[in-house]
């Protein structure tokens, strides 16, 4: 069941300085929205807050019927941009880290991720050790890890921000495929506009200025992304959104 | 390491020292310089064949190098996972170990001598002070080196601390130990000699230095070329122990 996200006034510092002043938005169970923001606009900075590992310096924030760091953490799993996979695992040992730490027995926990692996193109790449994967598939394998988690919310920070253009393009293929048909709540940070419009029902975008913009995007379209991205209602909302930045 | 890059590595210092060990057998002989002064690889061979209380003398110190050596990575695998679970341990004990370095441990031993007597624990004390420093400090570093992102992932990831430290802290901190290990390891030997140097009756320190006065040279090189054996045995079932169980060390080194 997804759950929704209310920020109501937060404020947060990174290395002493004020990244976030008065930040407030809300995020409906289900929905799937874009923060995008220029480099040091706090875009990170809230995902941690939001997950329950980061408290704000003021503010608050709710995630389903809970405001406590731990109660926001349990409902929220976090993607950092780097893949983080740990060497001494391979792929499938590698995603099913979340089953393994609620005591989900490694059988169980292998027929589920397979499944998944099968779904996101990673079939046969189950014992494979991270450094066997191509950056595209370490990411694939991040993200089954992340979905593993089976959380209501999915925060996702810049998870495509190291991969080249082409592998990019497809994982947001994917990715766009599998949000369609996912119940989950999603906060999808980003410093790409196409990236942000494709995926997600509504962006935010972070001016440097502090403030806050919605406009609306295009992630429950059908339309493909090779046609949309071509669309005149799609670049339009593309200029918007760099005005505002 | 693949087989046949092990060979052709091993075959130049082979060479080099085959090419050594026959200058010096060469000189020893022309000039013939007499063996109390300076023996001749022969020399020393007919010691290894002849004289056997080199072998006693081994299995002593074989024994205290491993035990001590044993004692010291327990100890300091105790010490750097308090210093990393207890901020206060951290506090108390990381600036002591640090100072602690600057006492040189092996003067200890006849210190260890008068409390302990000339038994076999004051050795095993000297052993495991020397070998104890780098293994702790090697071992508490790798456990603090996960960096924020692997231990938030992990977090929200149903994590909790204990599985954090088991899952993610400790693999890390494997590589930087067994460095620490290894390093220890060619410790280990000289501390041996050193505490049996302050009393014992036994032992290849107590061999070299009951030769030393009676000008048996060549004994007392046999026994600096054992003592070398055990420090290079001793690290490398270390270094096949750290390919066995941490296979992918490398890799996190590189990364």
């Amino acid at each position: 069941m997804a759950v929704d996200i209310a920020v109501e006034n937060v404020s947060a510092r990174y290395d002493d300085s004020l990244v976030l002043n008065s930040v407030s938005f809300s995020v409906a169970a289900g929905e799937r929205i874009g923060i995008v923001g220029r480099s040091g606009v706090g875009k990170s900075t809230l995902l941690g807050i939001i997950s329950g590992l980061d408290e704000p310096e003021s503010g608050r924030v709710q995630v389903g019927d809970t405001s406590d760091p731990a109660g926001r953490l349990a409902h929220c799993v976090v993607m950092p941009q780097a893949d983080c996979l740990l060497p001494w695992r391979n792929a499938l040992e590698n995603a099913v880290l979340a089953l393994e730490n609620q005591g989900l027995s490694r059988r169980a926990a292998r027929a589920e991720a397979d499944a998944l692996f099968v779904h996101l193109g990673l079939d046969g790449a189950q014992e494979r050790t991270p450094n066997q994967l191509s950056g595209g598939m370490r990411q694939r394998v991040a993200f089954a890890r992340t979905v593993l988690a089976r959380k209501p919310v999915l925060l996702l920070d810049e998870p495509f921000g190291a991969l080249d253009t082409i592998t990019r393009y497809e994982l947001q293929d994917w990715l766009r495929g599998y949000l369609l048909e996912a119940p989950s709540t999603v906060v999808l940070v980003t410093h790409d506009i196409e990236e942000a419009l494709v995926l997600c029902d509504r962006v935010l975008v972070f001016s440097v200025a502090g403030s806050l913009t919605e406009i609306a995007g295009f992630g429950s379209t059908a339309t493909p992304r090779s046609d949309l991205i071509s669309d005149s209602a799609f670049l339009a909302r593309r200029r918007t959104v760099l005005e505002e930045l | 390491m693949q087989p046949r890059r092990l060979i052709t590595r091993g075959v130049a210092p082979t060479v080099l020292l085959v090419c050594v060990i026959g200058l010096w057998e060469a000189l020893v002989k022309i000039n013939d310089v007499p063996a109390y002064l300076f023996p001749a690889p022969t020399d020393v061979g007919h010691e290894f064949l002849h004289r056997h209380e080199l072998l006693a003398a081994s299995v002593v110190t074989g024994r205290e190098i491993v035990i001590g050596y044993l004692a010291a990575v327990l100890a300091a695998l105790g010490f750097a996972v308090a210093m990393h679970a207890s901020k206060l341990c951290r506090q108390a004990f990381y600036p002591l170990l640090v100072v602690s370095q600057t006492v040189p441990t092996v003067l200890l031993a006849p210190i260890l001598v008068v409390a302990f007597g000339f038994g076999l624990t004051p050795k095993l004390i000297v052993i495991a002070l020397v070998c104890f420093f780098p293994i702790v400090v090697n071992a508490y570093d790798g456990l603090q080196s996960a960096d924020a992102d692997r231990v938030r992932m992990l977090m929200s990831l149903h994590g909790t601390p204990w599985l954090r430290f088991r899952k993610l802290d400790v693999p890390m901190a494997l590589p930087a130990a067994f460095s620490g290990a290894r390093v220890a390891a060619t410790y280990a030997a000289v501390a041996a000699v050193f505490a049996e140097w302050t009393g014992s009756q036994a032992g290849l320190g107590f061999v070299i230095l009951q030769a030393g006065p009676s000008l048996e040279t060549a004994t007392i090189v046999a026994a600096v070329l054992i003592l070398a054996v055990m420090a290079l045995a001793l690290s490398g079932v270390v270094s096949a122990l750290q390919r066995l169980l941490i296979p992918w060390s490398t890799e996190v080194r590189h990364a």
